[in-house]
């Protein structure tokens, strides 16, 4: 796809074209669309992809490409790095809001060295995105690594996963309880005026002091869950929410089981 | 490590060919161990003159009329495969469509931004052919599970910008036949899907590994050993576990047998040598021996993929219960350990 195709489109102001686009994850930047929010552009024209939402985020209930309809797809890249190298499987799972996997990218390759990076790639198809009150629905991200043994890999992970959907989630690790995990929040949205403030919050609540772009979690009780939202305001009071990540704990009998 | 026994089994023969292919090893040599840090792209082209020196006549009737070699057409394997071409095609998609979400990684370990929208496939996509026998649970009338499609043959894909050396490598599964191709050249993943790449980006401070070409394999083994290569070359995967895509070896077949030793002292006799990339600037090395016994088979772990619709919770019942330990077996004359090899100096 040219980026003159990609212009031409954009001028059309075609809700179907725009979100044809979004759909491919490429985008030039052109004026505001039919809903009035201005288009990011998530790429650099002059070389290299920076980054971004396609699309203002002020608004997106109104917006089709940010609440995309069932049946609209993604197309995601993720990566999860395992320091140590003991994984060899590994799956990013999306769920609905009814925990039914919506789709699965699983990735067997590994580097042979340490650490090892592991690279998925797949389409998300948004199926349960709540349009109607304006608000992005909770659908996961579920990561997991495994040993050849079939076990659970336990080392501490770190799942990056950036997409141009805004329900874009960080991601899931399963650790052992004695394992932290780094989440790293970023945010793509350009039109956030700065400056601009984080908050991590877990199950909803927000964490007193967790205020930086990184957090650090530790696991819970064997076979617990917990879910993690990274949230951004900007100097004119905007808060979005740039990130969610669900934290499991793998179930061990002791925990001297789970290394 | 092996190290080729003894070094006054170098070749004798000064002609002008021998020169040129003693010089031609020697750059390769001293890139690797030089310290050099810049790459050498494109590869310096291996002549006629140089592979006819290096192979055995019979075994030269296989360079084409473009001088490189014509090499093996994939092997059948009892199940479809995708073409080179379809491979360098989804390999550009990929870089233009997926791993700019995670340019920062790819990014940072080529040290300078890929220019993502401007890949191209270059040089021709080498196949690389699997070393082992089929999963007891492949269905090839079905789409290849991720475990199958990396215990595969596969694809390794160079692509570069408007210039210079190669920006991305990208192994491709020649078992992805169930990805498409929209119409504005984007992948198409099935819903559930996976293992059908291997990005890897390609550092630009000279720290990277390149395969040699078929031809530059040729000569360099001819150079090092003091043989003549009596086979077109044969790219061989390795053990997913242990190497990535990119640790795949050339299969060189010699004329007659050389003895190579390992710095631990063992030592083998052998017709076939193995070629791989050489991380620049580090001293590894490109030669290797096939270990005097080989495994018969490997163990995997399968580990069934959920579905469309399913309950997670019911999917990781199935899971455990599913997972099970796979016994794969090497394919006769295949090779999937080894020494590493290099020379004395």
């Amino acid at each position: 796809m040219s980026i003159n195709v990609l212009t031409r489109s954009c001028s059309r102001h075609s809700n179907e074209l725009i979100v044809t686009m979004a759909l491919s994850a490429v985008f030039v930047g052109c004026g505001p669309n039919e809903h009035g929010l201005s288009q990011k552009c998530p790429y650099d024209t002059a070389g290299g992809w920076p980054v971004g939402w396609l699309f203002s985020q002020n608004n997106p209930a109104s917006c089709p490409i940010n609440t995309p309809p069932g049946g609209r797809s993604q197309a995601y890249s993720a990566l999860a790095t395992v320091p140590n190298g003991a994984a060899t499987n590994g799956t990013l799972i999306f769920l609905n809001q009814n925990s039914n996997v919506v789709s699965e990218s699983s990735t067997v390759f590994n580097t042979g060295g340490s650490p090892d990076v592991w690279t998925f790639v797949g389409r998300y198809t948004a199926g349960t995105i709540a349009a109607a009150s304006g608000t992005i629905g909770q659908d996961l991200a579920v990561n997991t690594l495994t040993k050849n043994d079939g076990s659970d890999a336990t080392a501490t992970s770190t799942l990056t996963y950036r997409s141009s959907d805004p329900a874009a989630i960080l991601g899931l690790s399963t650790v052992d309880p004695t394992s932290s995990i780094i989440l790293t929040g970023e945010y793509y949205q350009s039109d956030l005026v700065p400056p601009v403030t984080f908050q991590w919050y877990q199950d909803g609540a927000s964490l007193s002091g967790e205020t930086n772009a990184q957090l650090e979690a530790f696991g819970g009780a064997p076979n617990s869950s917990s879910f993690y939202e990274f949230r951004v305001t900007d100097s004119q009071a905007r808060t979005v929410t740039a990130g969610r990540t669900v934290f499991t704990t793998a179930g061990c009998g002791t925990l001297d089981e789970c290394h | 490590m092996l190290v080729a026994h003894p070094a006054r089994r170098w070749p004798t023969r000064r002609s002008v060919g021998g020169r040129l292919v003693t010089a031609v090893a020697s750059v390769l040599l001293l890139a690797a161990c030089s310290g050099d840090r810049s790459i050498s792209w494109p590869e310096p082209p291996v002549t006629r003159a140089q592979l006819t020196e290096a192979m055995t006549p019979e075994a030269a009737l296989a360079i084409g009329p473009d001088d490189r070699l014509l090499l093996a057409a994939p092997p059948n394997t009892g199940r479809p495969q995708i073409s080179g071409v379809q491979a360098g095609a989804f390999a550009v998609s990929l870089a233009k469509y997926y791993l700019p979400y995670t340019n920062t990684h790819w990014d940072s370990e080529r040290g300078k931004p890929v220019d993502y929208q401007k890949l191209a496939v270059c040089g021709s996509p080498l196949y690389a052919s699997s070393p082992f026998e089929r999963l007891e649970i492949d269905d090839p009338a079905a789409r290849a599970v991720p475990l199958q499609k990396a215990l595969g043959p596969l694809w390794l894909v160079n692509l570069c910008g408007p210039s210079g050396p190669p920006q991305l490598h990208i192994a491709v599964s020649a078992y992805s036949t169930d990805l498409r191709l929209d119409a504005s050249g984007v992948i198409e993943f099935p819903p559930v899907s996976g293992g059908d790449f291997f990005p890897e980006a390609v550092p630009i401070s000279g720290l990277s590994e390149e395969l040699p070409s078929a031809e530059a394999a040729v000569v360099l083994s001819a150079a090092l050993t003091g043989r003549r290569v009596a086979a077109a070359p044969e790219l061989i995967a390795p053990f997913y576990i242990n190497e990535s895509p990119y640790g795949s070896r050339w299969r060189i077949t010699l004329d007659r047998p050389v003895r190579l030793r390992a710095t631990s002292g063992e030592s083998i006799e052998t017709s076939e040598i193995f070629i791989r990339r050489t991380r620049l600037a580090q001293p590894v090395s490109q030669l290797w021996g096939p270990t005097p016994v080989q495994p018969e088979s490997v163990d995997v772990v399968y580990i069934p993929q959920s579905r469309v619709g399913e309950d997670y919770n019911a999917y990781l019942a199935r899971r455990a219960a599913e997972t099970r330990t796979l016994h794969v077996r090497r394919l006769p004359n295949m090779p999937i350990s080894f020494l590493a090899g290099g020379i004395l100096p």
